[in-house]
């Protein structure tokens, strides 16, 4: 069958000429992103300047001052309250330090979005919950509280909570944020296997190091976008804060 | 001065929209049962021990010092009665309210704001649940459900003392005590009482889930929702209670 007269596939995600401030103070500024399908998308940028932001305004956390913001062609300001909690389920969410729920252990942590929201019977749940653990390196931890894991372990478990439900998009906010450099690329390693599986992955950091080789295309963001391209592309930049951010392995 | 007063004025405003949203999500299903019955048991079974305690406590001195005032008028026989009244229609719905939002409301109050702050409430909003329905109208239902039912705990734990008081210091035989205690009692004296705890409950829960869910500064933000909790839960519960002590006399004349 012929492609042609087909509509083109909305992007992932894609954020239009956003603009937000806080107090008066304004964190992003006109920003336009667009990730494609199965696209493993890097957004990079010093503290401070609106990384975590874009991320809460991607998954409709916070709303826009302006500006649209699409997910898989829905625009979230469209949507009624019930529509965008169904969307969420879309997008797998790692945070900066997991946000585990620290009232339940690692096995309830991870099943707690299967119990919500599907109907399978608890030994299938318990199954794909140990599965999930297992491809996280974290099968033997089931039964340990959120306080009694490291940081690393508590990303792992983050990511599985976030992969859990199969979502296409992966949004993770500072893999690598507090980590020595072994549990980071460990962590970057696990990301990585993602794409193999077809994902549509947003990774944001400060650390261009680790992402370089991760990545089909970076953004460098400065309140606004400062630069977006090819991680290759963006290294050879006559910017300074582009060099240094994208460039940084080589340092 | 003036910047404080319209600061107030402003807080009320936040906490009566947040009632107001919670009482309109109570009515919109799904109830979140499974949640609702965790916060039953957290609010209500565990905070037993103590409204028994605080109960047999109160009830004890009360008997105490009315046989100390009525001895004096030879009317030793009217302590069942002066115990009695006193904690079904007064002390036992105000001391537990008071218990509870000391146990439940800073519970509350440092649990959602360690949540708000360690991103555990956006995580929750992240899994496509709906955290106003999940973590808040659960727990205020939950302190609505338990309140009267401790009440009523708090009641008869403190009649158990103010009897076993009088039969240890006065020699009065419990049976007669209980038969003198109940005699005193009409239903007028429980039923408002208890849907005055309700109200209770429906501020304890708002109040605390108020502070703790809108919590700003990190670990220090936490700790002042929590004091915060206990202080204005247990101003507004006086307050609340002297209205409703009121309006309960429009219906039933003491």
């Amino acid at each position: 069958m012929s492609d042609e007269g087909k509509q083109p596939e909305a992007p992932a995600i894609r954020l239009d000429h956003v603009c937000k401030s806080f107090g008066g103070i304004e964190v992003l500024k006109d920003v336009s992103i667009t990730v494609q399908k199965e696209e493993c998308f890097g957004l990079l940028g010093r503290s401070g300047t609106g990384k975590s932001v874009t991320l809460s305004l991607m998954i409709g956390l916070m709303q826009a001052d302006s500006g649209a913001i699409l997910i898989e062609g829905k625009d979230l300001r469209k949507l009624k309250r019930s529509e965008l909690l169904e969307s969420r389920k879309h997008i797998g969410f790692l945070f900066q330090q997991a946000a585990l729920f620290d009232s339940l252990s690692v096995r309830e942590n991870v099943a707690f979005p299967l119990q919500r929201h599907t109907n399978k019977g608890e030994k299938e749940i318990l199954d794909i919950v140990h599965q999930t653990l297992e491809s996280v390196g974290l099968e033997k931890d089931e039964d340990k509280m959120p306080a009694e894991l490291s940081g690393g372990m508590r990303k792992r478990v983050g990511l599985a909570r976030a992969l859990v439900l199969d979502p296409p998009i992966i949004v993770v906010d500072e893999p690598s944020s507090g980590l020595d450099s072994i549990t980071a690329s460990e962590i970057y390693d696990l990301l990585s296997k993602l794409r193999e599986r077809k994902k549509t992955l947003v990774i944001v950091t400060h650390d261009g190091a680790g992402l370089s080789n991760l990545v089909d295309e970076l953004a460098v963001l400065d309140r606004s976008i400062i630069a977006c391209g090819k991680p290759d592309e963006l290294a050879k930049s006559d910017n300074h804060l582009v060099k240094e951010l994208v460039g940084s392995k080589e340092r | 001065m003036f910047e404080g007063v319209l600061k107030f004025v402003g807080a009320t405003g936040e906490v009566g929209a947040f009632g107001a949203k919670t009482t309109r999500e109570l009515f919109r299903r799904p109830l979140e049962i499974a949640e609702l019955t965790r916060q039953i048991y957290e609010c209500g079974a565990k905070s037993t021990p103590l409204i028994v305690c605080a109960g047999l406590a109160l009830g004890a001195v009360m008997a105490m010092h009315s046989q100390a005032s009525m001895s004096r008028f030879g009317a030793q026989s009217l302590v069942p009665q002066a115990v009695s009244i006193g904690i079904f229609r007064v002390l036992g719905p105000l001391v537990t309210g008071l218990l509870i939002s000391g146990r439940v409301g800073a519970g509350i109050g440092a649990q959602l704001g360690g949540m708000r702050v360690t991103q555990q409430i956006d995580a929750l909003e992240a899994l496509a649940v709906d955290s106003f329905k999940y973590l808040v109208v659960t727990r205020v239902l939950a302190c609505i459900i338990v309140l009267p039912v401790l009440t009523l705990v708090m009641d008869f734990a403190g009649l158990t003392g103010g009897m076993l008081l009088d039969f240890a210091v006065g020699h009065v035989s419990p049976r007669y005590f209980l038969k003198e205690a109940f005699l005193a009692l009409q239903m007028s004296d429980y039923l408002p009482t208890v849907l005055k705890t309700t109200v209770f409950g429906l501020i304890i829960g708002t109040v605390s889930c108020y502070l703790g869910y809108n919590v700003k500064g990190g670990a220090a933000g936490v700790g002042t929702a929590s004091t915060r909790s206990v202080v204005f839960c247990s101003i507004v519960l006086i307050l609340i209670d002297i209205i409703l002590v009121k309006l309960s006399f429009f219906w039933s004349q003491p």
